[in-house]
């Protein structure tokens, strides 16, 4: 938690206004069992009506005060902590939005999210907590104690003896308990996956008849999440009332002491009255702060996956000495370009070189994981190649700022991403001033005019979060369109057709080809077919470029090019 | 002053302030016939709750004799004072103050451990009803057409059988008794005030309109909040869920800047709606606390001025002063036990109606068994859609014999 300080720091003032008010609030509430044995000490003992009136009045007022500073110190604990959460929340999200690919799947998108939202609240939830409860707990802890030994030092004794039995026995309680409860989630989570499996794969069971098996599975968590639960309860049930117990047992023993302390003249009523409400009120004092102390490791497991997004620094940043293109052409160039993923053996790409040239088609072709998407995201700049260079211009894309680097480039990943909002407002993140005629042309460009007429609200019409509400092929010429709205130097284009019907396909190729006339394209494809006609194409394996030509000059001499045409068209084509 | 810690209802731990209030509550269809149906699964146990309710019923008894008892110790302890005071020689009565003080252990011994069997019964019955319920569902989802699980999402149909059983299980192994220890406490304590002063308990009965009246008035206001926040906690996590899947188009088309500040527009909105629902559900318990102590305080006074008259003991008004704190706690536990029923039975609501989905029928009873299987398939004339009116195949004809 402290490793957040800097986003405590803004609310420090506010964190001490609350302990004040929280302190005024324990001494009010302390302050009533006090006035109350003076009702009886002095009121009823003496026959002293108007004085019994007069503390009532007191007391009222107490009380009053009391509540007050109970719902102000709340009302800014409230803010404070939504505020915390709130700039918490903010500085995970952009640095997320810092991380490059290579960070960003070092933790995965999943875990990211629950970092960002569930995590944030935990944090948040523990800083509230603690401003009132950690800070009420000990004060009304030691405000008791105070109170007691005022009241009567020599009694005190046996309350400032039990309080640490108390303490410790409340702690093993609670540091028993946890763990109990974290077993019973692992059970519940073993039956979640067990369901889920079941759920998911109902096909295959069905189809291999392994229906009773599952059965035999789900069973088997079952029992074991019945007797976890089971267990823990039991342990909880046995344990709580014993604490309930001890105390009240302490009363008796209170009592008669107290009995031989108002014998012998040396005590009175009202403060064995107000004696014994002193003592519940520090044991529940304790026992709060023992749950605050179980509670923490959450919070901080939390506050921990935190910190970790928070100081993982951006693997690719701009240089200070970022130069700018003048006049970008689009002439992109790999020298030599070694890469591998973090923590992978063997490199996915070895000692690729090529040129694509301005108005030229360049086409990669090779079988899955053979390194395709990834050339494509080294010119990205998602990742910095491990040996060689690729330069845009003949200048180093790690010389150049990640944002005028992109601006270069038209993007349309394999799977298509979509965000909610619009139809238009989709192809318009391609480039945010683009007016409606040109966001028309290219959607007409990417053959995406016909089904948005088809809808009532066309350009307008919504797109669900994630684009459901859109099929694949819809999907893909949205995100091409987006693409072409930019009006890039260069396309990437990574296997993008694979959605569409062959004549949409062919149609679209046709229109791309005339509005891409000067661009750099840079096509991954699967299909021979649909590449045939590239100015170059480049055959990888196993992350090497095995063969470098044109489609006539490969069928002669790459064996791996020959071999993918083989497949394809059959045996005739290839030879 | 101190209340008697056993018996009630402490086996749930952890958990400030009283659950469910303040926190929106989803209702359910069929109220009755779902609980009618819940209950069916609690019929085999009759026997052991029948022994939770006796043991709820002596449990709170003794532990709603204590302060009476302990009133009784402090009379004799403040007669003795009195006799000093007074100069009359007689001091406090030390056999009476053993025997009562026995008497007081006594009570509260046999509370906690009434206590203690009513909540080790009531664990195993409802361990045990949640086991059968989740093998029920087990076994229904082994006979559920696949249909089923076309149209259904997963997180659905799993989440029925851990969330919704679980809130089952929670419910049963704690508000069950929460409401049977609820009444039982009301009637007990409202015997024994009476029993002390009729004028005082119209006092403190006085006092619960006013509790109740800002529980109700608090906890509406803080369940438009909480949907609110809600709601708009729902839309940030699908703003952070799509900027983070869609991180790499964010990255490539250069989206940063857009993207965060829609987030900090969200993240606004949640923060005012976070802090308010915070803040008023958490005025809640002071409230209520402060509601309690206006009662303690007429009680000390009306109650000082009655002993001061001698009309009352000091030993009664110790005892109604606990009676008092005692009394409104049940009556704010079974009105958020209220809103855990209402949540718990549109759980079960949501479970029997998977129980409930059609199933795929089971084989013909003459079906017949393959002697020695070749793997011969033919098709003759097959019509077949997922959905009515959508045919995927129509009349097709097709044989696929061995070797082929």
């Amino acid at each position: 938690m402290w490793r957040l300080k800097q986003y405590i720091k803004p609310y420090l003032p506010t964190v001490i206004v609350v302990s004040g008010l929280v302190f005024l609030e324990v001494m009010a509430t302390l302050r009533l069992p006090d006035l109350m044995s003076r009702i009886v000490d002095e009121g009823i003992a003496l026959g002293n009506i108007s004085l019994i009136w007069r503390t009532g009045a007191v007391m009222l007022a107490v009380a009053l005060a009391g509540v007050l500073c109970s719902i102000v110190g709340n009302y800014l604990a409230s803010r404070a902590a939504g505020g915390f959460g709130r700039d918490v929340r903010l500085a995970v999200f952009s640095r997320v939005g810092e991380f490059s690919p290579r960070d960003f799947d070092h933790f995965g998108a999943p875990s990211l999210i629950t970092r960002t939202t569930n995590d944030v609240q935990q944090i948040q939830n523990m800083f509230r907590m603690s401003m009132r409860m950690a800070m009420r707990a000990p004060l009304m802890a030691v405000g008791g104690v105070l109170m007691v030994v005022r009241k009567d030092a020599q009694l005190a004794v046996i309350l400032l003896g039990l309080i640490p039995i108390m303490a410790v026995l409340v702690f093993l309680v609670m540091s028993k308990g946890v763990p109990l409860f974290k077993g019973l989630q692992e059970k519940l989570d073993r039956l979640n996956l067990v369901v889920r499996e079941q759920l998911m794969g109902v096909r295959v069971i069905r189809a291999f008849n392994r229906e009773d098996d599952e059965r035999a599975r789900f069973a088997q968590a079952n029992r074991d999440l019945t007797q976890t639960a089971l267990k823990v309860s039991r342990i909880m049930i046995t344990l709580m009332p014993l604490l309930g117990l001890l105390i009240n047992l302490t009363n008796i023993v209170i009592i008669w002491f107290a009995a031989q302390r108002i014998d012998a003249g040396l005590m009175q009523v009202g403060d064995l009255m107000a004696f014994l409400q002193y003592t519940m009120q520090t044991f529940m004092a304790v026992m709060m702060l023992s749950m605050i102390f179980v509670n923490l490791p959450r919070a901080s497991a939390s506050a921990q996956r935190i910190v970790e997004v928070l100081s993982t620094e951006p693997s690719i940043q701009d240089t200070p000495q970022a130069r700018t293109l003048s006049s970008p052409r689009g002439e992109v160039r790999f020298a030599g370009v070694t890469f591998s993923y973090p923590g992978a053996e063997k490199p996915v790409l070895s000692d690729i070189s090529f040129t694509a040239r301005p108005g030229q088609v360049t086409a990669i072709i090779g079988g899955t994981g053979s390194g395709k998407s990834t050339i494509l995201e080294l010119l990205l700049r998602f990742h910095d190649p491990d040996a060689g260079r690729i330069t845009l211009d003949g200048v180093d894309l790690r010389d150049l700022p990640q944002s005028e680097l992109r601006a270069q480039i038209g993007y349309v990943p394999q799977q298509a991403v979509l965000f909610s909002g619009t139809i238009a407002s989709n192809i318009r993140n391609g480039r945010l001033d683009a007016g409606e005629e040109e966001v028309a042309e290219a959607a007409r460009i990417a053959q995406a005019l016909e089904f948005i007429a088809e809808r009532e609200e066309g350009f307008q019409s919504e797109v669900a979060q994630g684009g459901t509400n859109l099929s694949g092929g819809q999907k893909q010429r949205l995100s091409i369109a987006r693409a072409l709205v930019r009006r890039p130097k260069i396309y990437l284009l990574d296997d993008s057709f694979s959605a569409l019907d062959y004549k949409t396909d062919a149609r679209l190729r046709q229109e791309l080809a005339k509005a891409a006339r000067d661009a750099t394209v840079i096509v991954v494809a699967q299909r021979v077919s649909t590449i045939m006609h590239a100015d170059q194409i480049l055959v990888l394996d196993a992350g090497r470029i095995v063969g470098q030509g044109t489609h006539e000059s490969l069928l002669r001499d790459c064996p791996v090019y020959q071999e993918i045409v083989a497949s394809q068209f059959g045996e005739e084509a290839a030879s | 002053m101190t209340r008697p810690v056993a018996g009630r209802g402490q086996g749930r731990g952890g958990g400030f302030g009283p659950r469910g209030i303040g926190r929106p509550v989803e209702k359910a269809k069929d109220f009755k016939g779902t609980l009618r149906r819940l209950l069916g699964y609690l019929r085999p146990h009759r026997w052991k709750l029948l022994v939770v309710l006796a043991a709820t019923i002596l449990g709170n008894l003794f532990s709603i004799l204590s302060p009476r008892i302990m009133g009784q110790g402090t009379t004799i302890l403040f007669e003795g004072m009195m006799g000093r005071l007074q100069g009359t020689g007689v001091g406090v009565d030390f056999a009476a103050i053993g025997r009562i003080l026995l008497l007081l252990g006594g009570t509260y011994l046999f509370s906690t451990l009434f206590g203690y069997v009513q909540q080790m019964v009531m664990v195993s019955v409802a361990q045990q009803t949640v086991y059968n319920l989740r093998e029920d569902v087990s076994s229904k989802l082994a006979r559920l057409p696949l249909k089923y699980y076309d149209a259904t999402a997963h997180g659905d149909t799993l989440s029925r059988i851990t969330n919704d059983v679980d809130v089952i299980s929670q419910s049963l192994q704690q508000s069950v008794i929460q409401v049977l220890a609820s009444l039982v406490s009301i009637v007990g304590v409202t015997a024994m005030m009476l029993s002390i002063s009729p004028v005082l308990t119209l006092l403190t009965m006085g006092m619960l309109p006013l509790s109740a009246g800002l529980s109700v008035f608090i906890a509406s206001r803080s369940q438009k909040y909480f949907v609110r926040h809600q709601r708009i906690l729902g839309e940030l996590n699908g703003h952070v869920e799509e900027a983070f899947t869609g991180h790499r188009i964010v990255k490539a088309y250069g989206l940063e800047q857009e993207v965060t500040s829609a987030f900090v527009q969200v993240n606004d909105e949640l923060y005012g709606q976070d802090w308010k629902a915070q803040f008023v559900s958490g005025t809640i318990m002071p409230l209520i606390r402060f509601v309690g102590n206006l009662g303690y305080v007429v009680i000390a006074v009306a109650g000082g001025l009655f002993a001061a008259q001698g009309a009352l003991t000091v030993g009664h008004v110790q005892a109604f002063l606990q009676y008092s704190r005692q009394f409104g706690m049940p009556i704010t536990e079974l009105a958020s036990i209220a809103n855990v029923l209402q949540s718990t039975v549109a759980a079960a609501e949501r479970v029997f109606e998977l129980l409930d989905e059609e199933e795929e029928p089971a084989d013909p009873p003459k079906a017949l068994t393959l002697s020695s299987p070749r793997g011969e398939i033919r098709l003759s004339g097959v019509n077949f859609g997922y959905e009515p009116g959508q045919p995927v195949l129509k009349d097709v004809t097709w044989r696929c014999s061995r070797g082929s």
